[in-house]
């Protein structure tokens, strides 16, 4: 079923659709719920997710149950310090044909698929982690001199430890940049975690349904993320959500130059170096307008556009060593960046 | 798709929608309008209030730096009540957002407010019509703004009430100046108990003074030092001046006081000399017996003149600064020369009304020695009266209800006759003697 077949959907089919894989997700994930919604949310955004978290906080697991859940196809890469960006965009083998002629093929790696986790990627080398980027930003890998294209929809989910940092390469601004959010797992608590035992160790699987049929959950996904793109945003509320990202920079930033906005917040000043690329004020508007559609609206309000920041701009404030000293956090910050742009609601 | 009919329900919708939004927008607007209106009058009326009950009850110093202070403040709330009824004024945006933010519509408004004339809409535009009009109740312009008029009409009424209710208390201050005598009698000022002193050029006469030519003789000629004394002034003490009798011609303007008849006065020397005389150092020739009126100013405040005289308002006429105070006749020629004053200070202490102690430009003394006895071919037709504007402050003691004292009368003591000297003649013990004569010395 391609998608010209498929019939436009509702704000409520979307919202419906939604808690649908909500729920089958919920079904073996026990908690996370502010994760989940944004998990998805990058999903019918367009985007791809970084997930941090750590072990045993079921972040594997997350991306196994919306493969499924979803009836799309999955593939997970293992990111060690020894993986070559070969290994995961695939290379060209020489093959020998029915008539004894020898030829070069191409061999897809497991990045071609529609939903892709590539585990603990911090454990790469930059190298193999900007193998990636191509694929992230262009739904495209291009192996030898040729482009293969990656099947919509496309969708990476990395995750982070956070510990056991030894032997591990930070990921460069520019491939942070390109994760739509960044969702944090965080360690459950003593209720969650006894729900976690009973329903793991027991001699049945949850049984997680898939919401679309295997033919028909590309197009109905992508159809859902053409919904997102007709949300409606008023002038007032893009204003708003480019005040919130120059909010982030810095009044000394020797970036934005002559172009700087109005005297950042205090503690912006003291702790950023950096402070989010434009590409935070497209992950806010997008994910503002899923948050819109699951409410059951065709507009943004500005409200989503404060809810969704933590979400799309923490990962994209480079701290300085003074907040490493204050043990201060980009989350704190974006916090702040969202009070003190609070008044400039028309 | 839509077809056309379902697009043009749509826009019926719309336009529904929008005269809502229009309808909460003239009341929002309506309301800081008010807001505005009614601050900048209840501040205009506190301020006007405020400024003729000083005229009423302070000083002119006084009165003139709470009429500016409060003109000031007036001003200053002028402004800033104007700049929030400007700020406050709402466009269809602005309207649109605040009833989203009111009435929980969540941006749906300003969504549809914002992009309504936008050619390119979005599919789910007609949704969102939908939506908003399936939720009109919600952003009734009652609902977004219950009053109808501004709060500030309460500040308004209570500035109101509070203008009424001095109106009847300053009736009871209200009336001229009472300087002379309740039966009119003329009094008799000794020439040496006059504190001569220039006065304003805004002042009138306020006194028709008579008295023998020796006596009008040394009257000029103490007009003449207090002339000098003028000149030798700095700017401050002149500034000063000007300052009291702006403040008390603005007090007789607001208070509509009305100057008494000019109140007669003898001059008598009782012989002495004043510290105020001085040979003339003019070429004006002696006054004759024959003065006619002089034009009067007032006099310096600073200087706490203690006579108060007036003069009828249709007998003020300007004269050139620091002139004295003297009344010139319409018919006679005023002297373009400077001019010295006179005050009576010790009688005005006496004299003084003492139900007002409220200043004014018809508080003032002075004689021009220049034009005092006019031209020299008319000094022969004078009959030896003339007016002189004596300066009204009120002093720092008298009693209320008194209209007039008798002058102060410095007779000589007789060989039998002792300075009182309470001290002297009380028990004190000597260890206190000092403290208490640096008590009364002070």
């Amino acid at each position: 079923m391609n998608a010209a077949q498929i019939e436009t959907p509702t704000v409520a089919d979307f919202a419906r659709t939604f808690r649908r894989i909500q729920g089958e997700i919920h079904k073996v994930i026990v908690g996370h719920e502010l994760a989940v919604e944004g998990l998805l949310s990058a999903l019918f955004a367009g985007g791809h997710v970084l997930i941090e978290g750590v072990p045993g906080t079921g972040k594997t697991t997350l991306v196994k149950v919306l493969g499924t859940a979803l009836n799309l196809s999955f593939n997970r890469i293992q990111f060690t310090v020894d993986l070559m960006p070969a290994d995961i965009t695939g290379t060209r083998i020489i093959l020998t044909g029915e008539d004894n002629r020898r030829e070069f093929s191409f061999q897809s790696g497991p990045i071609f698929c529609h939903i892709l986790l590539a585990d603990e990627i911090n454990r790469a080398t930059p190298k193999t982690q900007s193998a990636l980027l191509e694929a992230m930003a262009e739904l495209q890998v291009t192996v030898a001199g040729k482009t293969y294209r990656l099947p919509p929809p496309y969708f990476v989910m990395a995750t982070l430890n956070p510990i056991e940092m030894e032997g591990t390469y930070p990921l460069p601004e520019a491939q942070l940049d390109r994760f739509i959010f960044k969702v944090s797992l965080e360690f459950p608590d003593e209720a969650e975690l006894i729900r976690i035992i009973s329903s793991t160790t027991g001699p049945e699987d949850a049984g997680i349904e898939p919401i679309f049929t295997q033919e028909e959950a590309a197009g109905r996904i992508e159809a859902l993320k053409r919904l997102v793109r007709e949300v409606i945003v008023a002038p007032a509320i893009e204003q708003y959500a480019a005040k919130m990202v120059r909010a982030t920079q810095p009044s000394n930033s020797r970036f934005t130059g002559e172009r700087r906005a109005a005297p950042a917040d205090e503690m912006v000043n003291h702790y950023v170096s950096f402070g989010s690329s434009p590409r935070g004020a497209q992950a806010l508007i997008l994910g503002a307008k899923v948050r819109a559609l699951l409410d059951g609206r065709a507009n943004i309000a500005f409200d989503d556009i404060d809810m969704i920041a933590p979400l799309a701009l923490r990962h994209r404030i480079m701290l300085n060593y003074a907040a490493h000293s204050d043990a201060v956090d980009a989350a704190q910050v974006v916090e702040q960046v969202v009070k003190s742009v609070r008044p400039a609601r028309s | 798709m839509w077809s056309s009919s379902q697009n043009q329900r749509s826009e019926e919708k719309l336009r529904l929608i929008l005269g809502q939004l229009a309808s909460v927008r003239v009341r929002l607007n309506g309301l800081a309008l008010q807001a505005g209106l009614f601050s900048s009058l209840a501040l205009l009326l506190i301020t006007s209030a405020t400024i003729v009950f000083a005229a009423y009850f302070l000083m002119p110093v006084a009165f003139l730096a709470v009429s500016a202070a409060v003109t000031i403040g007036c001003l200053a709330g002028l402004f800033f009540a104007l700049r929030n009824c400007w700020r406050n004024q709402r466009s269809a945006e602005h309207a649109a957002a605040l009833a989203d933010e009111r009435a929980g519509m969540k941006g749906r408004l300003l969504t549809l407010a914002a992009l309504q004339d936008q050619p390119n809409r979005s599919a789910l535009w007609p949704y969102l019509v939908e939506d908003a009009m399936l939720r009109r109740d919600e952003f009734t312009p009652a609902r977004i703004e219950r009053q109808r008029i501004s709060r500030w009409i309460f500040p308004l009424l209570a500035s109101m009430i509070l203008a009424l209710s001095i109106a009847p208390l300053l009736s009871h201050r209200r009336g001229p100046l009472m300087l002379a005598s309740a039966n009119h009698q003329p009094l008799t000022l000794n020439l040496r108990d006059l504190n001569l002193d220039s006065s304003d050029h805004h002042a009138s006469g306020n006194a028709r003074l008579t008295g023998d030519p020796a006596t009008l003789r040394k009257l000029a000629q103490m007009m003449a030092a207090a002339r000098r004394r003028e000149q030798n002034r700095n700017l401050l003490s002149k500034m000063m001046k000007s300052a009291h009798s702006l403040a008390g011609n603005l007090q007789d303007r607001i208070t509509g006081r009305q100057n008494p008849p000019p109140m007669d006065l003898r001059l008598a020397d009782n012989g002495g000399h004043d510290q105020n005389s001085a040979p003339p150092e003019d070429s004006n020739p002696p006054p004759s017996a024959s003065n006619g009126p002089k034009s009067g100013d007032a006099g310096n405040p600073q200087d706490a003149p203690k006579t108060p005289a007036t003069v009828p308002e249709n007998e003020q006429q300007s004269s050139t600064p620091g002139s004295l105070a003297m009344q010139t006749p319409p018919s006679l020629p005023r002297a373009g020369q400077p001019q010295s004053g006179t005050n009576a200070r010790q009688s005005a202490n006496q004299q003084r009304s003492g139900g007002n102690d409220s200043g004014g430009a018809s508080h003032g003394g002075g004689t021009d020695p220049q034009g005092l006895y006019g031209q020299p071919d008319r000094e022969q037709k004078n009959d030896g009266n003339f007016q002189i504007a004596i300066n009204a402050n009120p002093g720092q003691s008298g009693h209320a209800g008194n209209h007039s004292y008798p002058p102060k009368i410095n007779a000589p003591l007789n060989p039998d006759q002792h300075p009182d000297e309470p001290v002297g003649r009380a028990a004190v013990p000597a260890a206190e003697r000092s403290t208490i004569r640096r008590i009364f010395d002070r």
